[in-house]
């Protein structure tokens, strides 16, 4: 959002119908990505999607229920109340997905935030979901479900293959990451939660740092650190030491933006009022996280 | 029982319809007040009144309702007409997206049955005629009676390339519409489609109801210096005639009663 403000050129391959504005359209997966796609928390996921993008079919079957409603098992938050048949549901991801492989071949940068190194996968395939099955919908089977806390070479495996399956269609691709500052807010891991938020940033931190190092075309944006910092002193996040505060997205998006600055505006834009700033960055709070969620509906 | 009716040059239709069937319903009035156009905007909340923020819109509410501020507490029951609160949003939603159970497109993006409802309701009430509402909701306390803008004539798909919707796909466009519109009522706005043998092919009007040019002047005279405006299109689709208004409010006034006290 704060980009298409700057603007900078976002794709938007699946852009919302006139009238769903604002959370509406989000709560829907509009206006968030370049395409409906939801959160992507694992470079695997990315991975998983971009293949199928270009014809790998899915191992996993993609649909889940809910009562008598069906939803895509890889971004089953975009329609809230679900779909209403098998059919539906495949013919949104066939368009879907014609929408993903129309960005990855135009893209010039892409964006993605390394967000999590848990993940929920299908064992025999090893197809990973966004959410473990059963939360937003479909039903967790433990012979059938596994959890999967992705290493570092793992992780880095998978970027790598990434990059080339996109430069493969794409070579003039480059790729800015990030690591998302927000902690986790459980585990399956069996760690406690701070030392298992502390290994995956630890690890999502690495795997970045080490691809920027190793590709010229891969750059790290330091989001983590300008939130995460101990120089921040916790101020970026609100009353839940989870969620960043909209200060805490407009001081890393200023940083952003003094940095990678292709109109030459960046100076004119800093000077906008610190309230159009933190107008903005409250619209991107209200981005839809499934962690939070697992968050609110978590056992206590 | 004394009813209000504020819209545009939609209204006219209904003005002319109420001439004819006044003598049916001898203990009931109906107050006009019409503005073409987007002129209706203007008024601003005073209270429980509502005033003309323009002397243009002063000049037109004395025209149609011979009183130059509409006193929202004189009336038994306020509905609203025209403005924009229509079922073209329908059309401009389709003409880009489509439910998997409409006929196939070369463009044009899949939604969902709740997704486009949802983008519909957004049109809805974003429209000068929900706006308008929110005055009239303001000034009076409750909300009024939505009486919907007419479908367009069934000849716009000569004259509207955005209007050539698959016949196949028309139905269903007409239950996103109602669906959407039960919506609303669920919310607490009561809202009226047109009456049911008005309608062709679920989102049309049928020729029969559709008016001529100058039917506002003909329903309410002229402001002075008022002209006809030029280029009249060749085709009228978009008002309708006293035949149609006659309908409407008949059916308007065989429901005012519960939809005022609901």
């Amino acid at each position: 959002m704060q980009l298409r403000a700057r603007q900078f050129t976002v794709i938007d391959a699946e852009p919302p119908p006139p009238g769903l504005l604002g959370r509406h359209a989000q709560s829907r997966g509009y206006l968030l990505y370049s395409a409906r796609y939801a959160n992507i928390y694992t470079v695997r996921h990315l991975l998983q999607l971009v293949r199928e993008a270009f014809g790998a079919p899915p191992k996993a079957n993609p649909v889940w229920r809910r009562g008598a409603a069906f939803f895509d098992a890889f971004r089953p938050s975009v329609e809230p109340e679900g779909l209403r048949s098998v059919d539906e549901v495949i013919a949104h991801r066939v368009k879907h997905l014609a929408a993903v492989k129309a960005v990855v071949e135009t893209l010039d940068v892409l964006v993605f935030t390394f967000g999590l190194t848990e993940a929920w996968i299908e064992t025999a395939s090893g197809t990973v979901f966004p959410v473990a099955p059963g939360v937003l919908a479909g039903a967790f089977d433990q012979d059938v479900y596994n959890f999967k806390n992705f290493t570092h070479a793992e992780i880095l495996a998978d970027f790598c293959a990434l990059r080339d399956e996109i430069r493969a269609v794409n070579p003039r691709a480059r790729f800015i990451l990030t690591v998302s500052p927000v902690p986790l807010a459980a585990t399956a891991s069996g760690q406690h939660v701070l030392s298992a938020t502390t290994y995956s940033k630890a690890i999502l931190r690495a795997v970045a740092g080490e691809l920027e190092t190793t590709f010229e075309d891969v750059d790290y944006f330091p989001s983590y650190e300008l939130i995460a910092s101990p120089l921040a002193r916790a101020a970026y996040y609100d009353e839940s030491l989870r969620n960043v505060t909209p200060e805490g997205v407009a001081v890393a998006m200023r940083a952003f933006f003094d940095c990678h600055d292709p109109s030459g505006s960046a100076r004119e834009a800093q000077d906008e009022s610190i309230e159009a700033q933190e107008a903005l960055a409250e619209c991107d709070d209200e981005v839809v996280c499934e962690d939070a969620i697992l968050d609110a509906f978590a056992p206590r | 029982m004394h009813y209000c009716v504020i819209g545009n040059s939609h209204v006219a239709a209904l003005k002319l319809g109420w001439d004819r069937v006044s003598a049916e319903y001898p203990n009931v009035r109906i107050t006009f007040f019409a503005a073409p156009a987007t002129e209706m905007e203007s008024l601003e909340v005073c209270g429980t009144t509502l005033k003309p923020g323009t002397p243009s819109l002063e000049r037109y509410l004395v025209l149609s309702g011979k009183a130059g501020q509409i006193d929202t507490e004189s009336y038994d029951g306020i509905a609203l007409h025209g403005m924009g609160f229509s079922n073209r949003f329908t059309r401009s939603i389709y003409n880009r997206y489509r439910l998997l159970e409409h006929v196939p497109r070369r463009n044009g993006f899949l939604i969902s049955r709740d997704g486009f409802s949802e983008a519909l309701h957004g049109l809805l009430i974003s429209s000068m005629g929900w706006r308008v509402a929110e005055k009239v909701r303001e000034a009076l306390g409750r909300p009024p009676i939505m009486l919907c803008q007419p479908h367009p004539g069934q000849r716009i798909v000569e004259t509207d390339k955005r209007w050539e919707i698959h016949p196949e796909d028309r139905e269903s466009l007409a239950d996103l519409f109602l669906q959407t519109i039960e919506g609303i009522r669920t919310r607490g706005t009561p809202v009226l489609t047109q009456p049911p043998e008005t309608v062709f092919g679920h989102i049309f009007t049928k020729t029969k109801y559709v008016g001529s040019p100058g039917a506002f002047s003909t329903a309410f005279g002229r402001v002075s210096g008022e002209t006809d405006a030029p280029g009249t299109a060749a085709v009228e689709t978009t008002h309708m005639n006293a035949e149609f208004g006659a309908a409407f409010i008949r059916q308007f006034l065989g429901q005012a009663q519960a939809l005022v006290s609901a």
